[in-house]
């Protein structure tokens, strides 16, 4: 026998009467717009992510946007003090400051980028619960944001070091950012890629990550390729960050980088960045909130 | 306008182990149903919303849907807490493509949270946060909406005014119910969806079906105090 009695009464319905409802200061919602297209649907939900976002970085303080720019440049007053004491590996007529913000920068960029796409992935972030959502739409938003901030604060560090360091202005500007960017979409390829096949594989971002605290060592931050020895070129060559940071300095100062290959970049990132969102719609169903 | 499921199948592996929760199951939600879910726990009443929302993706079969839906009432994964109440009706506004003040003002109204809508979530008592949650879902009109036990949020007056909003929801959509409250299925649906057996099993006759389903409760929980 049932010990749970049921009732069927209408208390609700009653309650639901227009005067009821009036009385509790209970109305109806706006009604669900008419249907965007796909494009306009796509940035409405970038949007609203960013702005979530931004909202949620620095929700905690005030200072927040202070401390965002703060910090790297704390972290490149550091920089600049270590390479003063241990200079031998930069070439004597190649300005310093030039030799830092065309390699560690670039380098932050791949790896913050990566990091963060690989973040946003790992997560099962509530907000997949909205339809609209995806945790593509997560990645993407992320990488978006990511990159606003890294290039806001990349232009002031390079302020900082041409006015501080009387560094000389970069020759070509654009080609100089284009090869920062180019880190950071790399960055975002790479770790779509992770971050999809983690979905079957979670352990695979924890095996990675040795090999990326390696990598900043063969990416040109601490060495210009020109200084090393020549039978070393081709062992390097296939790291694309390294072709970055040699572009960066060629753009930026006119010096012959013996490796330098756009092509080689740009090829590479359409590989990885199509294989990423292969695997991603690959994978899409082991995602859940 | 409909949700139709066609030949659906999902499966979950957890530590190596298979849990096959649908198989080839096939559901049609029109328009102006009222459609009850029970079950036991891990029957697969959430996940059958969150895949008729279109968050969780089933392994086979396919989703059609040409009404819009709603993210699962009472469900609070989506608000953030460290933001205010204020921020986080933005956000939703801006997803769903409306007024944001619209949202704000109605959201408040409706919540009674007032100068609280300025302060971050984690401020707010339980009872303050189910109130913004209902309050949230409420905000925007959809041709099907889904609740999964959501009903019980805040006091007594609230709860209240929120079956009440869920029942002008009910006159004039569709309101897809999760609940273990038997009561608000009979009062609530005209039809009834039980998960837990061999295959899920809709029925007309919902108080009849309910009834059943409080006696095979009732039995199984004897027998277990046996």
């Amino acid at each position: 026998m049932a010990d749970i009695e049921l009732v069927r009464d209408d208390s609700a319905r009653s309650l639901a009467d227009n005067s009821t409802v009036a009385r509790l200061g209970v109305s109806s919602g706006p009604a669900v717009p008419a249907k965007a297209g796909p494009f306009q649907f796509q940035y409405r939900v970038l949007k609203a992510l960013i702005l979530r976002d931004l909202a949620s970085r620095y929700a905690h303080s005030r200072m927040g946007p202070l401390l965002g720019i703060l910090l790297p440049v704390l972290t490149f007053a550091v920089l600049i003090f270590a390479f003063k004491l241990r200079g031998k590996t930069v070439p004597s007529e190649f300005p310093l400051g030039v030799f830092i913000m065309t390699g560690y920068p670039l380098w932050q960029a791949f790896q913050s980028t990566y990091s963060k796409v690989i973040g946003a992935a790992n997560r099962s972030d509530p907000l997949l619960m909205f339809p609209q959502i995806t945790q593509l739409d997560i990645i993407i938003s992320t990488i978006i944001l990511d990159a606003a901030i890294n290039t806001v604060v990349y232009l002031a560090l390079v302020l900082g070091v041409v006015i501080l360091l009387s560094t000389p202005l970069p020759r070509d500007p654009v080609g100089v950012l284009l090869a920062y960017w180019s880190c950071a979409w790399i960055g975002a390829a790479f770790g779509l890629i992770l971050a999809s096949a983690a979905r079957l594989f979670p352990l695979l971002p924890n095996l990675v990550n040795p090999f990326m605290r390696f990598g900043m060592w063969v990416s040109g931050v601490v060495f210009m390729i020109d200084r090393l020895p020549t039978w070393t070129w081709p062992y390097l060559k296939w790291n694309p960050i390294l072709h970055a940071v040699e572009g960066s300095r060629e753009l930026w100062t006119g010096y012959e980088s013996p490796i330098f290959d756009p092509g080689y970049i740009i090829s590479l990132g359409f590989v990885l960045t199509t294989t990423g969102f292969v695997l991603e719609r690959l994978t899409r169903r082991y995602v859940g909130p | 306008m409909s949700i139709e499921l066609i030949k659906v199948s999902k499966t979950y592996v957890t530590l190596g182990r298979r849990k096959t929760v649908f198989k080839d199951f096939s559901l049609t939600i029109p328009r102006g149903l009222n459609l009850g879910v029970i079950g036991a726990n891990g029957t697969g009443k959430s996940t059958l919303l969150s895949m008729i929302a279109g968050s969780i993706h089933p392994d086979g079969g396919r989703i059609k849907r040409d009404m819009s839906v709603s993210w699962p009432i009472g469900y609070s994964g989506g608000v953030s807490t460290n933001l205010t109440g204020v921020v986080n009706c933005r956000f939703l506004a801006r997803l769903y493509g409306r007024d944001p003040e619209e949202i704000v003002r109605f959201v408040t109204e409706f919540s009674e949270l007032d100068d609280y809508m300025e302060w971050p979530v984690k401020t707010y008592s339980s009872g303050m946060r189910s109130r913004l949650n209902f309050a949230l879902s409420m905000a925007i009109d959809f041709d099907c909406t889904l609740v999964d036990e959501g009903m019980g949020a805040g006091d007594q007056f609230f709860r209240t005014k929120a079956e009440a909003a869920i029942e002008r929801r009910r006159r004039r959509s569709s309101v897809v119910l999760v609940t273990h409250n038997l009561n608000e299925v009979v009062r609530l649906c005209d039809k009834v969806l039980v998960l837990g057996g061999s295959q899920p099993e809709l029925s007309d006759d919902v108080e009849e079906r309910v009834n059943r389903y409080s006696d095979e409760m009732s039995r199984r929980r004897d027998e277990l105090d046996a």
